[in-house]
């Protein structure tokens, strides 16, 4: 009997491996097909998500994704750090007010018309005013959520950088609160409408002030102790693990004492980035480079979670009116809060396609109304929402990319990594430097040294094969042995290179290729080993550090 | 200093030949390596003479080679009974004393070092004439060894 139950186990635990790899391979596989495609990754890893769910194939049963709900939970905690990474004390100085604008604009926008249209429809299908008003607030308080999971991957997969990148990182962070205050009014209006609120709706506020603040108290104390801890770290992997483990911990208090855990992980980002911006940098860097399959395996799981089997042509109604309203009151809330709020001209354009995204908070609040609700309440705003979810889903990440790039935003937001990954050598290396032939005498190579800034020259014999390198070292050595200056040549004192790279190259190859031969510089040569050019390591830096600051200063020209 | 390090009995040669191919090639067969290096030693060194003459005046040639299967750095001197014309020494004179140096490609430092020294040698110590007045390559040796 112990040994069916240990196989069962071991059984169960070997096909949840199975199908992490499963959805992680696919989902992969599936957002490389829709880059190529030139829609969004995330689209790609739900749609595999969705095949390999109950909708389709059954791979990835209900069970099994509430089994992977800790998971899920890992995987937000970390975007909510990482946004929280972006909300640093000095954009928020500026841009605060903006923010706050545009967020109660569009958020109380999209409210109001969800609210009114889903009223109106409920109340055609099911004449019924309370219950039609009470599904109303409920559907227009869930509108209000903007998630920020699959917009700020677009954001950060295009590698945007600007006014609208920044605006929508401060909205997706902020809306969050504001859909759960709109909720806990909506759902105590509801209660009472419909006779389902035993606390009453000062209760659901407290519960609510309870859920928003606590979880920002939570944050604050957990982000100023990562602070503490990352100044007294110096090392790489200590310092990923110890922000890991924080964003573990924020998680995990926050499901036991009932908190917000989106709320907690983002303050906890937002604390660490302002109270140790330097070495912070770093941090989420190294937890950036983390995520990537932790992203993949939540949107598939978000996929294999929507079930589209229960559709009624009632729903479909009801979904549409929703979709609608939504997608009406996000646009225009949006606008109207970027105008008001004199956001620039690309926020005011853009900034309506930004949000449309919704997921886990959406979810999560249908699925908590329909613990509070009668059934037939309940049962509709779940599917409602599901089947939503999976169309903004769908087409969220879309319009934000296509808002990112019409706004010029795209590629502005490139990391040294990136460019060296996108550059090729032939962008950097000088063409016209100075070379030694072998047969040159010292003085002439002296005299190269003299009026030249390089430290390091090719040597080339008279057909312009390369034949080494000479350092500034060599020449010190030499120097100090004046008697042999007349009859040495470049060939006597040159260090003879055994690797020299292609200008095809990606610099990032170059620079691992010197680091590996412990070389400051590198000799560019064709095919037939002829010398086309030549790159020192200080003039990688100088060079990508240019190119950087040029590309943040085309961000920063943009508002 | 440099040559009780660098050079042995062995490595010193009186020769009667005149040419500059056939002393150099004389050179390079009194080095204990295979036959194979032996031919990337010379290929090394006419290569060097090629760019530019080692002969580097008052009657001295210093041809020399860095190689990467060398482990330790060897001296060898070639003491003419006549003068070599073909050297085509920078001061156009005739060569009559060849130091032949290899060593491997690191030793860039110690290279500089013994060139030099060898030249200061041949300038202030009269290190040429006292070798040549030497009968065998015993007394040669014995002279190099009080340098």
């Amino acid at each position: 009997m112990i040994n069916i139950e240990h196989f069962i186990i071991n059984h169960f635990h070997l096909n949840i491996l199975l199908l992490l790899g499963l959805s992680l391979f696919g989902g992969t596989l599936g957002g490389r097909l829709f880059q190529k495609l030139r829609i969004p990754q995330v689209v790609g890893y739900i749609i595999i998500g969705l095949i390999l769910g109950d909708t389709f194939t059954g791979f990835i049963s209900t069970e099994i994704v509430n089994t992977l709900q800790p998971f899920n939970y890992f995987a937000l905690g970390l975007i909510g750090f990482m946004i929280g990474g972006e909300l640093k004390k000095k954009v928020f100085q500026k841009y605060g007010k903006q923010f706050l604008i545009i967020l109660l604009s569009e958020g109380l926008t999209a409210f109001f018309v969800v609210s009114l249209i889903t009223t109106v429809i409920s109340f055609i299908i099911f004449r019924n005013i309370t219950t039609s008003i009470a599904l109303g607030l409920l559907l227009g308080a869930i509108a209000s959520a903007t998630a920020p999971a699959a917009t700020t991957d677009v954001l950060w997969e295009y590698k945007a950088r600007g006014p609208l990148t920044r605006t929508v990182l401060g909205i997706v962070a902020l809306d969050d609160g504001l859909a759960l205050v709109l909720f806990a009014i909506a759902s105590g209006i509801a209660g009472i409408l419909t006779g389902n609120n035993e606390s009453g709706i000062f209760i659901l506020v407290l519960k609510t002030i309870y859920e928003i603040g606590g979880s920002v108290v939570l944050g604050v104390i957990l982000g100023y102790l990562l602070s503490i801890i990352l100044k007294t770290q110096r090392d790489d992997d200590k310092m990923l693990m110890f922000s890991i483990g924080f964003v573990l911990l924020s998680i995990g208090i926050s499901i036991a004492i009932q908190l917000d855990m989106l709320i907690t992980a983002m303050t906890l980002g937002a604390i660490t980035v302002n109270t140790v911006p330097k070495r912070s940098r770093n941090v989420f860097e190294l937890t950036e480079r983390f995520t990537p399959p932790i992203y993949v395996l939540f949107f598939v799981l978000v996929g294999a979670k929507l079930d589209l089997r229960s559709i009624t042509w009632p729903i479909i109604f009801l979904a549409s009116s929703y979709l609608i309203g939504r997608t009406v009151g996000k646009m225009t809330g949006a606008y109207w809060g970027a105008k008001l709020s004199g956001a620039p001209e690309g926020v005011r354009k853009f900034l309506s396609l930004c949000l449309f995204s919704q997921a886990g908070v959406a979810i999560g609040l249908s699925i908590l109304a329909g613990q509070r609700f009668t059934p037939e309440i309940s049962q509709i705003i779940v599917i409602v929402i599901t089947t939503t979810t999976f169309i903004v889903q769908l087409i969220g990440p879309y319009f934000v990319k296509t808002a990112v790039i019409k706004a010029k935003e795209a590629g502005l937001n490139i990391t040294e990594d990136d460019l060296l990954k996108k550059s090729r050598i032939s962008e950097i290396m000088g063409k016209n430097i100075p070379v030694i032939k072998e047969n040159d005498d010292l003085n002439s190579v002296l005299n190269k040294f003299a009026t030249s800034d390089n430290l390091y020259f090719p040597v080339t014999d008279r057909d312009n094969n390369l034949k080494g390198i000479i350092s500034i070292d060599r020449i010190k050595e030499t120097f100090l042995e004046s008697e042999i200056a007349g009859f040495l040549l470049a060939h006597d004192i040159m260090e003879e290179v055994s690797v020299s790279a292609s200008s095809l190259d990606p610099i990032i190859d170059v620079r691992a290729l010197m680091d590996k031969n412990i070389m400051e510089c590198m000799p560019i040569t064709d095919k037939l080993g002829k010398l086309e050019g030549f790159v020192e390591r200080r003039q990688i830096q100088r060079l990508i550090s240019a190119k950087i600051a040029a590309i943040h200063q085309q961000a920063d020209i943009l508002g | 200093m440099y040559f009780d390090k660098y050079c042995n009995q062995s490595n010193i040669i009186i020769s009667s030949d005149v040419e500059k191919r056939i002393i150099l090639n004389n050179l390079i067969a009194m080095i204990d390596v295979s036959n194979e290096e032996k031919r990337i030693i010379e290929n090394t060194i006419f290569y060097r003479e090629e760019l530019m003459s080692t002969g580097i005046g008052l009657g001295v040639a210093i041809p020399h080679a860095r190689l990467e299967n060398i482990n330790d750095i060897q001296i060898f001197v070639c003491v003419l009974k006549k003068e070599c014309k073909d050297y085509e020494s920078i001061d156009n004179l005739p060569v009559t004393t060849v130091f032949l140096i290899i060593l491997p490609k690191e030793k860039h430092k110690e290279y500089i070092q013994i060139l030099s020294a060898i030249v200061k040698d041949i300038k202030n110590n009269n290190l040429v004439a006292d070798i040549h007045n030497a009968d065998n390559e015993t007394e040669i040796y014995e002279r190099l060894m009080k340098i």
